[in-house]
């Protein structure tokens, strides 16, 4: 049966790159990068808000450690992105752990609010520390396409690239979800007195999710950064994009492999065709965007997700449901 | 009640849908016709949401009002000029909307961006395709450094902008004060984003060429909610002169708080933004008086312009006025003018309006100063920046911000030197 | 220079705690951190600029209408919104709340515009002269409303009827209930007192600031570390974190640098959960 979902999954990803390959309009296909980007940012961010519980508004300081870490090494040094990449994704998960130990103690809104916390600190050092990241002036990455360099001439190589990236990191919390771990973080999250009781190590278990979660976060800043070519502290390190990866996130319906991948593909289109299309009145598009996301929030606070698979359920009977096993439906268990 | 939400739920989906499916047909009729017959389309980037909202569409209300003039004295050759709006609030967004208007919608010549970060982002996009990209307002001095061939900005760069107010404080205000520029005591503060940064550093170095006394230099963030430390900072430099690039929430907190606490240099210089908005001197009345600003020039004395120019400037205004409370920043002007050159001298000369043939008009360009309703010329450099474009000194008297210097620009003459002590 | 710091960071610090109060209040009765905060603050600063434009009405006397007009929305919003997510998860309830505020901003923008609006008194730029200390008369007055404020509404809290219940609420939501308090009633009242804080708050950043859509941004994170560091819907906390923030930062603005000043609250926040992670006034673990 796993190997049934795998198959799924590699299928899925093998038809859309060969769909990319016949795409030739340029706004779809940046559509297609920039709803990979986030579904994959938002896939890492729910590794710590879904899986463990860690419910972050921090983590645009992950990804602009990875986006000035790697633009900082290459435009100063010209070492390669990729390897920039790796660097400043360890940099962020060591900045996670540490940084989800001093807060472990903290639940719920409050970690929320403490990772808000660490997300402004970044945004003001950012700025203030003017001859390391250039400061608000931001940086110019220099357009010079090679693989080494990782910039492009066409849309669709990032898009071939973010799409491989999707589906790695779909496996790989697939295969966390399906592991021991992945009941150990469900246990933490539902009851986490109860599971450290049953010997379930929590801190470790918490400090390493986080960090794992802030590593891929910061992979989808170097992206973000080799994809746009310019960054600046209010492009990466706003709040406004720690609460896009939570709401993909929740949207899609938190806790599953599924769910960032489904908020994605609903939302990053839609805010990109409300934002070219409804351009007569300034302010409609974001006001339209507003409404819709509280009218998710208001019917299904528990993600789209558990929606569609109930569709799913009363069609073809109880079967589907039983398929998942009961931590991905137990999706926001209040503790 | 589930049922009220979901209907409102259903309609919004459905209109925003309807949206989305009606302009995309349009698009397709009227892209593919691009540059054949019909009408020549312009895409405009601008942040019409969001910080920047409010110099946004004062901008894009400008770029019309040029395309209306335009299109009334008929229009380019008997096509007409259409803008297509594009919101873009963030670098994000302005890389996203620059692609999709040249790449998808094939609209080859841009305009845009005031914020100089959304600049960094867009005008990149449209380099790589080929497309013209028409500068009227971001002022960061890398969107014109960075070898494109295609960028045509006609407004001042931020270092200008900054080295002008620098100038001005050296070889007007000392003087005046009876003092040497190595005397005068200068601080220097700014906002610490992009634009207030670029701006500060050019106010920076003319500050150190004059040998100017700088005995304060800081920066603070724009969101501010209090900047008293800053104001007793510069209580204890005691500096004759303030040059402060602000943003202009944080120009009037830093007007009420030096008022509050006692604050009063002998001339206080504020570089364009938030300084030069209608907004601030509404907000501080009688104390936005005597105010120098150091800007884009805005309205100035007809003396310096030609019969035309001085005409253009009366049309502008009559439309500007008809749909707006407050007059017309020296940023506005910059928009209307860089955009009537490009509907007026540029776009009448095409035949196949692709980059490389706009490139050798605008090199072309040879208008002389005083010809444009700002009293700006025409004269672009290899790089893409305007050489005639001009910074003047404006200062606010009698609730209105006049030219004051250099002379050939003033409409009056620079009043409350040094300022008067608080009533 | 150093007492004349000490005494701005108190008052900025007393400003700060005002304008978290309404915030921190809905915070600790319905366990909602509400991310439209910003934009309530907004609207009822739009209320005092429009009744002091048009009316000719005082800032200060503008409350009289800005009040009852939050309370009604602030009735509304729980009843119709907050009211359906009170039971769902943390993340949800934010969103809601980060989808209101994306709402009432952006309707700010359309139907009022971009424009930075501010109400001009005299006493906005005015100074009390102490010695060689300057207070300004707009803080001074900030800092009176505040405490008056504090002290009316706890002691509400502590001897009216539907204080307890309130409060009582905040404790133990099950208790509370079992002990026959009605909370969705306790939820509504509650909302409303906090956006009749909000109006107040806002009533008196007017005097210092111009509103604009987006005036709320300036506000909302520093009144979020405020509420985490003064504790779970503690009031008085509120007005010690806040004030302990405001003279920190100003004195970091002053002796340091004014760039940095802004990391401060954070700072604070941090080792504040380090060492005392219920907050300072806080009290469940």
């Amino acid at each position: 049966m796993r190997d049934k979902k795998v198959c799924i999954i590699i299928l899925a990803y093998t038809v859309l790159m060969i769909a990319i390959s016949l795409v030739g309009n340029n706004f779809l296909l940046d559509m297609v990068v920039l709803t990979g980007l986030w579904a994959f940012a938002a896939q890492a961010w729910n590794i710590a808000g879904g899986y463990s519980g860690q419910f972050s508004l921090g983590h645009c300081a992950f990804f602009g450690i990875g986006a000035y870490t790697s633009s900082i090494l290459y435009c100063n040094t010209g070492l390669s992105p990729w390897v920039g990449m790796l660097i400043g994704g360890v940099i962020a998960a060591i900045v996670a752990a540490v940084y989800s130990g001093i807060c472990n103690k903290l639940k719920g809104h409050f970690f929320a609010l403490a990772t808000l916390a660490l997300g402004q600190i970044m945004y003001i050092a950012s700025v203030q520390l003017t001859s390391i990241t250039k400061g608000s002036v931001g940086i110019n990455i220099p357009f010079k396409p090679g693989f080494l360099n990782m910039i492009f001439n066409s849309r669709a190589t990032y898009a071939y690239i973010i799409l491989t990236f999707v589906l790695l990191l779909t496996l790989f919390t697939y295969f966390i979800q399906k592991s021991k771990y992945g009941y150990f973080l469900y246990a933490i999250r539902d009851n986490e007195r109860a599971a450290i009781s049953l010997g379930v190590r929590g801190l470790q278990l918490k400090m390493g999710s986080f960090a794992v979660s802030a590593f891929f976060t910061a992979i989808a800043g170097t992206f973000y950064a080799q994809y746009i070519l310019f960054i600046d502290p209010d492009s990466l390190l706003v709040l406004f994009l720690a609460v896009q990866m939570a709401i993909i996130a929740i949207i899609g319906g938190t806790g599953s492999y599924l769910g960032p991948l489904l908020g994605s593909v609903i939302l990053i289109p839609l805010s990109m065709l409300l934002r070219a299309k409804i351009n007569f009145v300034s302010g409609l598009d974001n006001l339209i965007y507003g409404l819709i996301l509280m009218a998710v929030v208001l019917f299904l606070p528990d993600g789209l997700l558990p929606f569609i698979l109930k569709i799913f359920k009363n069609r073809t009977g109880k079967k589907a449901m039983e398929k998942y096993p009961k931590g991905e439906l137990n999706l926001d268990a209040k503790v | 009640m589930k049922k009220i939400w979901l209907t409102v739920l259903a309609a919004l989906l459905a209109v925003s849908l309807a949206g989305c499916g009606g302009s995309n047909k349009a698009e397709t009729t009227e892209g593919n016709q691009g540059d054949g017959g019909g009408d020549i389309k312009l895409g405009v980037i601008l942040p019409l949401s969001g910080n920047l909202a409010l110099l946004g569409n004062e901008i894009m209300d400008a770029i019309n009002i040029a395309a209306d003039m335009k299109n009334k004295s008929g229009g380019i050759n008997g096509k007409k000029i259409v803008t297509e709006r594009a919101d873009a609030p963030d670098p994000n967004a302005g890389s996203t909307q620059a692609n999709r208007l040249v790449n998808t919608e094939n609209i080859k010549m841009l305009m845009g961006t005031y914020s100089s970060g959304i600049a960094a982002a867009s005008v990149p996009v449209a380099m790589r395709a080929n497309a013209t990209y028409v500068e009227v307002n971001a002022v960061a001095d890398e969107i014109t450094g960075q070898g494109y061939k295609y960028i045509w900005r006609n407004v001042a760069t931020a270092s200008m902008m900054g080295s002008n107010a620098s100038k001005f404080a050296a070889e007007y205000i000392a003087p005046k004060l009876n003092l040497t520029p190595e005397k005068l005591k200068v601080a220097i503060i700014h906002e610490d984003s992009s634009w207030g940064t670029s701006v500060s550093n050019g106010v920076r170095t003319k500050a150190e060429e004059y040998n100017l006394n700088i005995v304060c230099d800081e920066s603070y963030s724009s969101k501010s909610t209090d900047l008293s430390p800053l104001i007793l900072k510069m209580t204890k430099a005691k500096p004759d002169v303030v040059i402060a690039s602000s943003y202009i929430a944080d120009a009037i907190l830093l007007q009420k708080q030096a008022k509050q606490f006692d604050f009063r240099p002998k001339a206080w210089i504020g570089t364009s933004a938030g300084h030069a908005l209608g907004d601030y001197a509404g907000s501080l009345g009688q104390d936005a008086e005597g105010i120098f600003v150091s800007d884009l020039p805005g309205i100035v004395s007809d003396n310096g312009l030609d019969k035309d120019a001085a005409q253009l400037k009366q049309e502008f205004l009559t439309a500007w006025k008809a749909s707006h409370e407050t007059v017309p920043s020296g940023v506005t002007f910059g928009a209307f003018c860089g955009a009537w050159t490009f509907f007026n001298d540029v776009l009448p000369q095409c035949k196949t309006f692709d980059a490389e043939e706009i490139r050798n008009i605008y090199l072309g360009l040879d208008i002389e100063l005083g010809s444009l309703p700002d009293g700006t010329g025409v004269k672009y450099g290899q790089n893409g920046q305007n050489e005639r474009a001009t910074i003047v000194v404006e200062q606010w008297q009698n609730g209105a911000l006049v030219a004051v210097w250099p002379d050939n620009y003033a409409a009056a003459q620079p009043a409350s030197l040094p300022l008067p002590a608080y009533k | 220079m150093f007492l004349q710091n000490l005494v701005n960071g108190i008052f900025v610090g007393a400003m700060y705690g005002l304008t978290a109060s309404g915030l921190s209040l809905i915070f600790g009765v319905l366990n909602i951190v509400n991310f439209a905060h910003g934009e309530f603050i907004m609207i009822g600063m739009y209320i005092t600029y429009f009744a002091g434009a048009l009316l000719g009405v005082n800032p200060i006397l503008s409350v009289l209408i800005s009040v009852p007009v939050m309370l009604i929305l602030g009735v509304l919003v729980e009843r119709f919104l907050i009211n359906r997510i009170i039971n769902s998860s943390d993340m949800a309830q934010i969103f809601l709340t980060v989808g209101l505020g994306l709402v009432l901003s952006n309707l700010a923008l359309i139907f009022i515009g971009g424009n930075y609006y501010s109400v001009r008194v005299g006493y906005a730029t005015e100074s009390l002269k102490l010695g060689s200390l300057l207070i300004g008369k707009a803080s001074f007055l900030t800092f009176i409303v505040t405490v008056i404020t504090f002290i009316v509404v706890s002691m509400m809290l502590k001897y009216t009827f539907i204080g307890k219940a309130i409060r009582a609420t905040s404790q133990d939501r099950t208790t509370a209930q079992l002990m026959g308090v009605n909370t969705g009633f306790i939820y509504t009242v509650a909302f409303g007192l906090g956006m009749v804080l909000v109006a107040i708050s806002a009533a008196l950043l007017t005097i210092m600031f111009p509103v604009y859509p987006n005036i709320g941004n300036h506000f909302v994170v520093i009144c979020f570390v405020i509420v985490v560091l003064g504790g779970l819907g503690s009031l008085p906390g509120a007005l010690v974190g806040g004030v302990i923030v405001g003279v920190i930062e100003i004195l970091c603005g002053y002796y340091f640098s004014m760039g940095w000043k802004d990391v401060v609250p954070f700072l604070v926040l941090i080792i504040c959960l380090l060492v005392r992670p219920q907050g300072i006034f806080g009290t469940r673990t």
